[in-house]
């Protein structure tokens, strides 16, 4: 006997419009069959058959299901040996690939690996979207112009790399791509003349604060 | 995002340094400052942020990952491969074009590869302390005055009391004369507000005496 995915294959011959409705209806019934799907999830549970796993099958329509006495049949003959022999190694490659990528995108794909930004941006920069980018918004790509609409109103790298929850390091190379593109505008901050802020912004800052 | 790119004028991002609001922008130019929050773990600097902040305390992570290990400190955990960083901060407008933001300092020392950012560019520093727990902000007192960033030392009252008074403080921890030491309550919108004042008038003095210099 093969693999699971191989042996759902050759087991059925061209099914009825009637026995792919089986499938569906039945399916509470073959746990067994949720099983091969659910396993990928669930390695855990791999002793407890009888127990239907907690998520539907991916496919419900899987390669014609077949109608329930065919299936009774199966379980009864070919049950142990997907059990014991050949399934336990298809469990473990498998396994490995889902649950490396177990918890979402990574964060450098949505930069495509890179690491830095082409601009310098503090983390306190202010960025806000430019009249380019408002006309473009339908034509950005899908990162880009989260960011966009974010950057209505000026907004810090800080603060959309906290809304959009990515690193802020994913953030700065979005923004560098964004303001090379003239998708946003990148203010100044208070040490962008030099490598301190000046006595005027200063003086400003103070007094804001005391109206406060 | 290519064929946006050709259609810009400007060409490749690389060629464009950042100018300050290039040509788009009829609006303001609105400009930002940042203020760094320090102190150790549990000591109000979130607290402290937030009674000022117009917005609710955000959090940013930066990943650190293999790549930095070399660069960064591992020796605490020296089984961490990959972790997650954690900064909160809030932003005050000051006026229709300025922003001021506060950053809290991650309070692991693990993470000083993020103190480099934080300090680049800050107005400065307030350094808070639990006088029960003097020695946890010892760190970032050296940090600031290894970068020469002007920082006040607020003592935050915890339950409203001061354990200690300001003079046996300033001699236990040995801080400059010049340094200010404040007494706060970091729940208190006035008292943070307060201690900000206190920190700008610092930093600008000290800008001055080192112009005159």
């Amino acid at each position: 006997m093969t693999s699971g995915p191989d042996d759902a294959s050759q087991r059925p011959q061209e099914p009825t419009f009637a026995d792919v409705m089986n499938g569906f209806s039945l399916d509470a019934k073959r746990p067994r069959r949720r099983k091969r799907w659910g396993r990928r999830r669930d390695e855990d549970e791999q002793g407890r058959f009888d127990q239907a796993p907690p998520t539907p099958p991916p496919f419900p329509a899987a390669p014609g299901a077949p109608p329930s006495g065919a299936d009774a049949s199966f379980a009864g003959s070919g049950y142990g040996t997907y059990e014991t022999g050949p399934i336990e190694p298809i469990r473990d490659e498998m396994l490995v690939a889902p649950a490396a990528g177990a918890a979402a995108v990574r964060p450098y794909a949505w930069t495509r690996g890179r690491t830095k930004a082409n601009f310098d941006l503090a983390i306190e920069t202010l960025v806000s979207t430019s009249p380019q980018g408002r006309e473009q918004l339908g034509l950005l790509q899908m990162e880009h112009r989260s960011v966009a609409d974010l950057c209505d109103q000026p907004r810090s790298v800080a603060e959309i790399a906290a809304l959009l929850a990515i690193p802020l390091g994913v953030a700065r190379v979005l923004l560098g791509d964004m303001a090379g593109l003239g998708v946003v505008t990148v203010h100044q901050t208070a040490s962008s003349t030099g490598t301190e802020p000046d006595l005027a912004l200063m003086e400003r800052v103070l007094s804001g604060l005391r109206r406060l | 995002m290519d064929s946006v790119g050709s259609s810009f004028p400007g060409g490749p991002a690389m060629a464009r340094p950042p100018q300050p609001a290039p040509v788009h922008r009829p609006g303001p130019t609105t400009i930002s400052a940042k203020i760094v929050v320090a102190g150790g773990f549990g000591v109000g600097k979130t607290t402290f942020v937030g009674s000022v902040s117009e917005i609710d305390p955000l959090t940013t992570e930066a990943v650190m990952t293999e790549a930095s290990a070399g660069h960064d400190d591992l020796s605490a955990t020296p089984n961490k491969q990959t972790t997650t960083v954690a900064m909160d901060f809030g932003r005050v407008s000051l006026d229709s074009d300025l922003i001021l933001y506060l950053f809290g300092t991650p309070g692991q020392h693990r993470f000083w590869f993020m103190w480099d950012d934080l300090v680049r560019g800050a107005i400065g520093a307030v350094v808070l302390v639990d006088t029960r727990r003097l020695a946890d902000c010892f760190s970032a007192i050296d940090f600031f005055e290894d970068r020469n960033l002007p920082y006040v030392v607020g003592l935050n009252a915890f339950d409203g009391l001061q354990q200690h008074r300001v003079e046996d403080v300033r001699e236990a921890m040995s801080i400059d004369p010049s340094v200010p030491i404040i007494t706060c309550d970091a729940r208190q919108r006035e008292s943070t507000k307060n201690a900000l004042i206190a920190l700008v008038q610092h930093a600008m003095q000290a800008r001055m005496a080192a112009g005159a210099r």
